[in-house]
């Protein structure tokens, strides 16, 4: 079985996009970054996101990714940090089993040098 | 630079213009609203040549497939050619009745037959063109007429002709319904919170009686925000609907409290209308809420129902554009 099937598929997805846009939402450290977003579209990309780390079905492009980014001042490891911490507390939350969670913050660490530019 | 045929004229578009304004400066009478692609009034249909994607956000997948666009969204780099009198629906409808209900609320009465879910939104369109979107308050199954829900504003162009110069008798053009903000709740015990802010109650009142009259049996909570409360209005309707349906009750939240009240306002709360939902409905998971009124009000209303656990996909909203003056330049 994959880690995709594993943690649920795209159901899985679904049920995990409300829960860590909430978080991040939620989250000082991160939060000013979400001012003003159009609500819907983010979660939108929170969905193709949290698929890829979940392993799931995806066409990953570092480039759209750095150019998402790229705008927002002063993004740092600690804001990367931050979601993977809630990425980990919202599979946390739906039960998944510790070695999945770290697996999925390893694909989600693996586009840490896209994020920040780099 | 592209071309746009329509009717018998090429009309070239300017580097910085939309469709629309090319449309409008070659003498064209399309109607038009908010020219911000959200009240779907300037919908034109593409008859030759590509429909620019961008300049189809918001509409049905169906209408999409047809080649429909909004003229003030689209940007065209090649030629195209559009139609307008095309299939989106309009209506004649006489005026019935025009009644202040509050010291800056129109309820106008239209006599009109068509269908619509409540808290859909209309394109009510002057003879000469200029045309604005309103909610519908009114029920099909309970109410023989339309009813609207009309802002007054001190420099509206046409809330200050509705109210000043329309009169009952006279015809207004109708182009819709549009929106997806209504009640399509198949769980009959799911708890509904409505909040809106000024007129944003129209669509909501639309929608609750929509769900009462379907035989919603779980709780309805509507809460309103307002200035004052004399900028509340139909305080007596909505009293009368929570004495006759226990599962609905309703919060008129103020941000000013009265100085000398005559007749106190049952369930009236002074404070921030966002505060008031954090505070009395901070768990709102399994609920559907809908939420009506000025696009800035709603979306931190969207923000607030989220974090208090309403998922996203339960959160119906319809935000009110205004309108951006052609007149001053």
């Amino acid at each position: 079985m994959t880690l995709y099937e594993r943690l649920g598929g795209e159901a899985a997805v679904d049920a995990a996009v409300d829960i860590f846009y909430r978080k991040v939402l939620l989250d000082d450290r991160i939060n000013s970054y979400f001012e003003g977003v159009d609500m819907d579209a983010q979660a939108g990309k929170q969905k193709a996101f949290l698929t890829m780390v979940f392993g799931g079905p995806n066409n990953y492009d570092g480039k759209a990714m750095r150019e998402g980014h790229k705008h927002m001042t002063g993004l740092t490891d600690i804001h990367v940090d931050a979601v993977i911490e809630n990425l980990g507390a919202t599979l946390k939350e739906l039960g998944v089993a510790d070695a999945d969670i770290a697996e999925v913050a390893g694909i989600a660490n693996s586009v840490r040098d896209d994020v920040l530019n780099r | 630079m592209a071309i746009v045929n329509y009717q018998d004229c090429a009309i070239e578009i300017g580097a910085d213009q939309s469709l629309l304004d090319a449309l409008l400066d070659a003498g064209k009478d399309i109607p038009h609203g908010c020219r911000a692609g959200a009240c779907q009034s300037c919908l034109v249909q593409v008859t030759e040549g590509e429909a620019p994607e961008n300049a189809q956000s918001g509409l049905k997948e169906t209408q999409k497939q047809q080649g429909y666009i909004l003229a003030c969204q689209c940007h065209p780099q090649q030629d195209i050619r559009i139609e307008t009198d095309a299939s989106t629906n309009s209506y004649r409808a006489l005026v019935n009745s025009k009644h202040l209900e509050s010291r800056d609320v129109l309820r106008l009465r239209l006599d009109g037959d068509f269908d619509y879910r409540p808290g859909q939104f209309v394109n009510l369109i002057r003879d000469d063109g200029l045309s604005r979107s309103y909610s519908l308050a009114s029920v099909p199954e309970l109410d023989p007429e339309l009813e609207f829900h009309i802002r007054l504003h001190p420099d509206g162009q046409f809330s200050g002709w509705a109210g000043n110069e329309l009169q009952t008798g006279e015809e207004l053009e109708i182009q819709g319904p549009f929106g997806d903000c209504f009640y399509s709740v198949s769980d009959k015990v799911k708890p509904l919170l409505l909040a809106g802010i000024g007129t944003g109650l129209a669509p909501l009142y639309g929608i609750v009686r929509d769900a009462l009259q379907q035989g919603h049996m779980g709780p309805i909570h509507l809460v309103t925000g307002a200035r004052t409360s004399a900028n509340l209005y139909l305080l007596k309707e909505l009293k009368s609907l929570s004495s006759r349906y226990p599962q609905f009750s309703y919060t008129p939240v103020v941000l000013e409290a009265p100085e000398a009240v005559n007749e106190p306002i049952e369930g009236l709360t002074v404070g921030d209308l966002n505060q008031v939902i954090k505070d009395q409905f901070s768990d709102l998971s399994g609920y559907a809420v809908y939420l009506c009124g000025s696009e800035q009000r709603v979306n931190s209303l969207r923000r607030q129902a989220f974090l208090c656990g309403a998922s996203m996909k339960e959160i119906f909203y319809d935000l009110f554009v205004p309108a951006v003056s052609t007149e001053s330049a």
